[in-house]
């Protein structure tokens, strides 16, 4: 595989980063990323960060509500938003005559939200609505209740969506404090990925965002050592569905030491990416437990979780997780057989390498890198150093981290007075 | 100009050769013409079923070997099917080609189709028809396509139901592999950087030489006309698309938030008003200051997600709106949804609504084929519809030539009488 183009790597006077990767396709990418997550709240504030992603369209400097979407999509481009535990980033995505259109947009998004109260009122039953989608989302009530409680405390326990309390609860002077303490110049990273001219579009930034100025004051200081688990632990919820969703999880430490994290990655593939995977092969092909199982890590500033997650009959859950802990202790036990490792890497590699083939993956994956870590070192060595990683420093991470005795299960499964959707016709 | 080098071998394939100089990604898809719509009536999701198990073991190679063979190099093979045609879609790295090739060709001419693969696929494709009922967009728009298409050839799920896929025997697979798995029905298309003159060469060694049988099952590979001909033939009168039009399926499940989706015929791509209606689609309900985002959401706040979408369908495209909605404004929710559609006739986007919706149009298209995989996809999908693999290319052209009269009259012909799936919270 090719290696990833050099990043031009720049910093204004006012200690906003700028992250560029020229290349040709004739699109272009402006994503800011913000160091404004949920791990940042307090808990009366929960969910503040993604309600006010939900905002920084709905009006920006010169632009007043409903106009930005009318001016981004006019010219073709596509913007959107997401948040997450340690991060919010905000892009547009256009073609690249539109540069300036998506960084001025971009720009007067980050510096000069208006946050209309009127628009706030509304937006508030917007997210309301999507915290009631998420209930009746097996997924989302999986994931939610699995970070709920899989920690006993910690910057990850809360919910990045918020609880209809705290959401209530915020209105706009809290969001306004909020978006003045983070969105400020030290704590973006402005990624422009696309058919650009590095200098100029430089020149572009500074004269946008060169003025920018507001100190970087965050709500909450963390240092992640506040984090503690719960496991061993078990939660067992009933729902309207008609299979069983479920995960298995371990507490995983903060992307500090890399090392540690490529390790990590390379297991997770290892275990449960790809249909030649361990858990696959075994849970779902050999043994039929599963019907759909697969393994994932969290690479995060604070300490985290490894998970697998799976699919099933309700009736053979209890096989499954057996089954499941039986591979991992085989990993742990012993490293990994050459061949099995190295499909683990080359498939890793390759997937890190296809996520770069948009100019929206590849801002993603170095924004998403930068906002973590503060360097773009991890991310540009990402597929070198995966290659490097060894079968003793997969099995070392297993042994380290994969232990049954600090494993959190959640499971949402059908009801048990049968309970199929119904159906009826009128 | 786009580089691409059309070859039609003597066993009758076509292969799309599309290199692209500045990437080392190779995506492959070998599509072919045969998809859900052909499944018996007694036996939905038999090809979808039959498309699977490629991928899982052939004379040479157990599902495993096939897997591990890929992901040793980074890559990945997946089986597809559509209403339309089914297939095998890898990925990898350039230089890694033959290995691509060669499993691709072992999977697709050589499946073992092993009883113990076909019972355990079986099961999970069942699985897999629950969990999409688990999802309220899924679970709705499912049954939402099957009230549109009732009677017609598209009117069960390419996968099938639970229940039809329950029935379905081993040995119609292997019948319907031998009938359909013939070079001159399949079109192999290659985005990424390969060796042509060592590409061909190695189809040439390794695929079958044909075509086997001049007639079989196998739909006409003709010009449209004909095809459609070939198609109507097997269409009684009352199988136009639309017939559920007019009504109304209520589904319920235990949930907080309901779910409407209106389904509309559209006219299928190739016709002349398909371009027209695909911006009507585009004016009504595509981006965030299209009608139905910007009123029904951002003005009347009705909604966490609404939007539209037209699907393309060689025989009989749709367009369909939804919504999710609280479920205490549900029946309002709909109403306005439906009212939206309805008025865009009487309302014409003025030239400025217009132009934000085509160039909305223009920037998805230009951002949704960074990837070698979408245009093999796009190439893939328009060369089995009979319209050339160079159709997608000429998207913008369709879009920048059509007025606002021409959406107008597409609007009303088309964006009346839904037919309608709605998803309410389960009493009590």
């Amino acid at each position: 595989m090719r290696p990833p183009s050099a990043i031009h790597h720049e910093r204004l006077p006012n200690g906003l980063t700028v992250l560029m990767v020229p290349r040709p396709g004739g699109v272009v990418t402006v994503d800011a990323w913000i160091g404004a997550g949920s791990a940042g709240e307090t808990p009366e504030l929960n969910g503040v960060s993604h309600f006010l992603e939900h905002m920084l369209f709905k009006g920006a400097g010169r632009y007043g509500p409903g106009e930005i979407d009318r001016v981004v999509e006019g010219v073709g481009g596509m913007m959107n938003a997401g948040t997450s535990h340690d991060f919010t980033h905000c892009y547009v995505t256009a073609a690249s005559e539109n540069f300036p259109v998506a960084l001025d947009v971009i720009a007067a998004v980050i510096e000069n939200a208006a946050l209309d109260p009127d628009e706030l009122v509304r937006e508030r039953q917007v997210i309301l609505e999507e915290y009631a989608r998420k209930q009746d989302d097996p997924h989302g009530v999986l994931w939610e209740t699995l970070y709920d409680r899989a920690f006993a405390a910690g910057p990850y326990k809360a919910s990045v969506l918020g609880v209809p309390e705290s959401l209530e609860a915020i209105g706009r002077a809290e969001m306004l404090d909020y978006y003045r303490r983070h969105y400020a110049p030290k704590n973006v990273a402005l990624l422009i990925v696309g058919d650009t001219e590095p200098p100029r579009a430089l020149e572009a930034v500074g004269a946008a965002l060169g003025g920018f100025h507001r100190p970087f004051r965050p709500l909450v200081a963390r240092d992640g050592a506040e984090t503690t688990y719960s496991g061993p632990v078990e939660t067992v919820l009933e729902k309207d569905v008609n299979e069983t969703y479920g995960v298995m999880a371990f507490p995983v430490p903060a992307l500090k030491d890399y090392a540690a994290a490529y390790a990590l990655d390379v297991l997770q593939f290892l275990l449960g990416c790809g249909d030649a995977s361990l858990l696959y092969q075994e849970i779902k092909e050999k043994r039929r437990l599963a019907t759909s199982i697969q393994a994932g890590c969290g690479s995060s500033r604070y300490p985290d979780l490894f998970h697998v997650y799976y699919t099933c009959d309700e009736a053979k859950r209890p096989d499954l997780e057996k089954a499941a802990l039986e591979q991992i202790d085989r990993v742990a036990q012993e490293p990994p057989a050459p061949q099995a490792l190295e499909r683990a890497r080359r498939l890793l590699v390759n997937a890190h390498a296809f996520s770069l083939e948009t100019t929206n993956g590849e801002s993603a994956s170095i924004g998403y890198y930068y906002t973590i870590t503060g360097a773009t070192r991890f991310e540009r060595d990402y597929m070198g150093e995966i290659a490097n990683v060894s079968a003793e420093r997969v099995q070392e991470q297993a042994q380290r981290c994969l232990k049954p005795e600090a494993m959190t299960r959640v499971a949402v499964r059908p009801k048990r007075a049968g309970s199929r959707a119904r159906r009826s016709s009128a | 100009m786009i580089d691409v080098r059309a070859h039609t071998l003597p066993n009758g394939c076509k292969i799309l050769l599309r290199p692209t100089p500045d990437k080392a990604i190779l995506s492959m898809v070998a599509a072919v013409r045969w998809g859900a719509r052909d499944d018996p009536a007694d036996q939905a999701g038999l090809s979808h079923l039959m498309a699977r198990l490629l991928t899982k073991g052939t004379a040479s190679r157990t599902a495993f070997e096939i897997a591990q063979t890929l992901e040793s190099v980074g890559g990945d093979i997946e089986a597809f099917c559509g209403q339309d045609f089914l297939g095998l879609e890898t990925q990898t790295v350039e230089t890694d080609w033959r290995i691509a090739l060669d499993v691709l060709t072992d999977c697709l001419f050589h499946p073992s189709f092993t009883a113990e693969e076909f019972d355990k696929e079986r099961s999970l494709i069942q699985a897999e028809i629950r969990r999409a009922e688990d999802d309220k967009f899924s679970f709705t728009y499912r049954r939402l396509e099957c009230l549109f298409y009732r009677g017609h050839l598209y009117g069960t799920p390419a996968e099938g139901e639970v229940e039809t896929v329950a029935s379905l025997d081993h040995e119609s697979i292997r019948a319907l592999h031998a009938a359909i798995a013939r070079p001159e029905s399949i079109v192999l298309v290659v985005v990424g950087n390969v060796p042509d003159e060592e590409f061909l060469a190695a189809i040439a060694m390794t695929w079958p030489a044909g075509p086997v049988r001049p007639a079989g099952p196998v739909r006409p590979a003709g010009s449209p006309p004909e095809r459609d001909q070939a198609v109507r033939r097997r269409l009684e009168p009352e199988q136009a698309p639309g017939a559920g039009r007019g009504e109304t399926v209520v589904l319920t499940k235990e949930v907080e938030q309901a779910f409407v989706v209106l389904g509309y015929p559209a006219e299928r791509p190739g016709l002349p008003e398909s371009a027209a209606l695909r911006l009507a689609c585009g004016v009504l309900g595509e981006g965030m200051s299209a009608r139905l985002f910007s009123r029904l959401r951002d003005r009347d706040h009705l909604a966490y997600a609404v939007g539209s979408s037209l699907v393309g369908r060689e025989l009989a495209s749709h367009l369909f709106l939804y919504i999710g909605t609280n479920p205490a404004t549900v029946e309002i929710a709909r109403d306005r949804m439906r009212r939206e559609a309805e008025n865009l006739a009487d309302e014409p986007p003025d030239d400025a609504e217009l132009e934000r919706a085509r160039q909305y149009m223009l920037g998805r298209y230009l951002i949704g084929r960074q990837t070698n995989a979408a245009l093999a996809r796009s190439m893939a999908t328009t060369e089995i519809w009979g319209l050339g693999w160079e159709w997608g290319e000429h998207f913008p052209e369709r879009i920048k030539a059509v007025a606002a009269d021409q959406v107008v009259s597409a609007a009303r012909r088309y964006l009346t009488n839904p037919a309608t799936a709605v998803l309410v919270p389960s009493p009590g």
